[in-house]
């Protein structure tokens, strides 16, 4: 580590032990749908010409009419289920109103104060160790914009746009501001991103913009402020510092670095006596910093009202019941159950659960073990140790390896019943990651069989302790150690497939005798 | 209850408008403004005591639509009405980096 890195995180520690961070997330996801969410527009507008896939209501022609997407309010219900929230029975949409090109109603379809999910949490790591929830507040339904681009040339600045993404379905989720750490954010955004793909809501692409994170953070001397109903509020009569927004971060692990970032920054600034006002940064990714782009002196002026195009919703519980069915069983759930079950640690069960085909893997690894709980402690070893190491290796999933979950059972039946060793097992399963196979075929193959043939094993012993008179002598002068080494060149002589129990027995007994 | 516009008012409106009016447009629409809300005041009058706060009259619920893709505008057809356009893109000219909405 450099030395500017230490003076760096050396500041940090002490920004921590005078200050508290605070921060709250917004955090906006577009949810797998074909269609946009108020038009019958193809929403998958990734790569796609400019201008391609709009209509009269995604392109803000005067008399369209907007027809609410089913799949993307069913997506929004399924999200709020898992993540604990109350769905509101009786819901709308409304008109938020602001002035840009990439919106070309001049209001933006979205839902004030009657969201689809309300309430609800996360669970995270909190500092001790323990599990924290993290509050959500909300989330909404609401549209994306446009996507525009903005250039200049001989004539002066302009700005490109293409409505392919306008209208696309968007939902916006909101937490409490009780998040207090880049840890906690990072954790919050990284598990909210998995639940939905678990879900089967959204793939939460980073790449294609699928998922923005946007933290709100204010720094606070220790003991002036308290979180009540949602707020947070001085307890002494000094004013609080103002809070600052880092707009539309593409990444997750950006957003952990802006959150450092705007820490150090906000320490440095109160620490020297200077004003924070409140803000609106955005994150620069190849410098590393966020950037200043104006200051929020009023409060946003939406003018929202209800749409009075758009009916509205009354949720039925029929509909949730039947969403409720198709809510799977989640990554913390599984975690918990392997723990409970077959006494898997939760960092293990964690690795094992951390995308849905992997866990849906290792779910057929622990059918075909009849859930045996010493078979599966096994198999995990073998799937976060030599499969870990393969999928490092390969850049791939292990679920993409040729390894298939019954052949890995085989192999550790047969350790277990004494047929091969340990030392075998992993070759074969090494074997079995790159090139899969038949498992009794391979071990007839690689000769790695047990031997049980005592007079082949004796014969070993033989030569091994004939060839290593300085070893035996060692032994014989009371090394005891020298009878590892004497095993190693035994177990080399049969290829591994002596059982280590049998050659120290032989060993021990043939040197007794000399 | 009265209705009173006032220049700071004007400068609000400009702001979310994103129009910029002269002193002597302020001049002009202050009072038109002014006169234009008190005159819709006139509703005040009416008795609502009893009647339920409205936003949608047809009593209509769950409009909801199918999933399903459909043929769009063609790229030509989008751009007809474009003052200006350049490789499939709408143009506008201006800067408009900096005034980014806070959506
Ligand atoms: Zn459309």
């Amino acid at each position: 580590m450099s030395n500017a890195m230490n003076g760096k995180s050396l500041k940090m520690a002490e920004g921590h032990e005078k200050y508290d961070l605070i921060i709250g997330l917004e955090i906006h996801v577009e949810p797998k749908t074909n269609s946009k969410m108020f038009c019958s527009c193809s929403a998958d507008f990734w790569e796609k010409e400019p201008n391609t896939q709009t209509c009269p209501v995604c392109l803000g022609l005067p008399g369209a009419l907007p027809l609410v997407n089913k799949k993307a309010v069913e997506l929004m219900i399924k999200t709020g289920l898992a993540l604990h929230s109350e769905i509101r029975r009786k819901t709308k949409f409304d008109r938020k109103h602001y002035f840009y090109p990439d919106l070309p109603k001049g209001y933006q379809l979205s839902q004030y104060d009657e969201p689809i999910c309300e309430g609800g949490y996360i669970s995270v790591s909190g500092v001790d160790g323990s599990e924290k929830q993290i509050a959500i507040t909300r989330i909404h339904m609401e549209e994306d914009v446009a996507k525009a681009l903005h250039a200049k040339d001989a004539t002066g600045e302009y700005t490109l746009i293409d409505y392919n993404k306008s209208g696309v379905p968007l939902f916006e989720l909101v937490t409490e501001p009780v998040i207090n750490s880049s840890d906690e954010a990072w954790e919050f955004a990284k598990k909210y991103q998995q639940i939905l793909r678990y879900l089967g809501v959204s793939d939460a692409d980073i790449e294609k913009g699928q998922m923005r994170c946007e933290p709100n953070i204010s720094i606070q001397k220790k003991g002036t402020w308290k979180y009540e109903n949602g707020e947070i509020i001085p307890t002494t009569d000094a004013p609080l510092l103002e809070r600052v927004e880092v707009k539309n971060i593409g990444s997750i692990r950006f957003m952990k670095n802006a959150i450092d970032y705007e820490f150090n920054r906000l320490v440095e600034l109160a620490e020297a006596g200077e004003e924070i006002r409140q803000q609106t940064r955005g994150w620069n990714p190849a410098k590393g910093k966020t950037e200043f782009q104006r200051y929020k002196e009023t409060a946003q002026d939406y003018r929202y009202f209800p749409d009075p195009d758009i009916p509205p919703l009354e949720i039925s519980e029929e509909m949730i019941d039947s969403i409720k069915k198709e809510v799977p069983e989640l990554p913390d759930e599984k975690i918990w159950r392997y723990e409970k079950d077959f006494g898997i640690s939760a960092y293990d069960a964690g690795i094992l659960v951390e995308d849905k085909a992997k866990a849906e893997y290792v779910e057929q690894i622990f059918a075909a073990a009849n859930n045996t709980t010493e078979i599966i402690t096994d198999a995990v070893k073998f799937l976060n140790g030599i499969g870990a190491s393969w999928s490092n290796n390969a850049g791939k999933s292990i679920v993409e390896s040729s390894l298939q979950p019954k052949a890995l059972i085989e192999v550790i039946t047969l350790l277990h019943s004494g047929d091969i060793t340990r030392n075998a097992a992993s070759q074969l399963v090494e074997k079995l990651l790159n090139e899969g196979g038949n498992v009794s075929e391979l071990v007839e193959k690689l000769g790695l069989k047990v031997l049980n043939d005592t007079g082949a094993l004796e014969k070993f012993v033989d030569e091994a302790i004939a060839e290593n008179p300085n070893a035996v002598a060692d032994y014989k002068s009371g090394k005891m150690n020298a009878i590892g080494f004497l095993m190693g060149q035994v177990m080399r002589k049969s290829g591994g497939s002596a059982k280590p129990g049998d050659v120290q027995t032989l060993l021990k007994d043939k040197l007794s005798q000399l | 209850m009265s209705t009173i516009i006032t220049q700071d008012d004007i400068k609000h409106l400009e702001k979310i408008s994103m129009i910029r009016l002269s002193d002597e447009e302020r001049n002009t629409f202050t009072p038109q403004l002014t006169s234009i809300l008190e005159y819709v005041e006139k509703l005040g009058e009416v008795d609502t005591k009893d009647v339920p706060e409205t936003t949608q009259v047809t009593g209509i619920v769950n409009v909801l639509r199918e999933d399903e893709v459909k043929p769009t505008f063609t790229q030509e057809q989008a751009l007809a009405n474009a003052p200006e356009q350049e490789r499939g893109y709408f143009k506008i000219r201006g800067s408009l980096k900096n005034i980014a909405a806070d959506a």
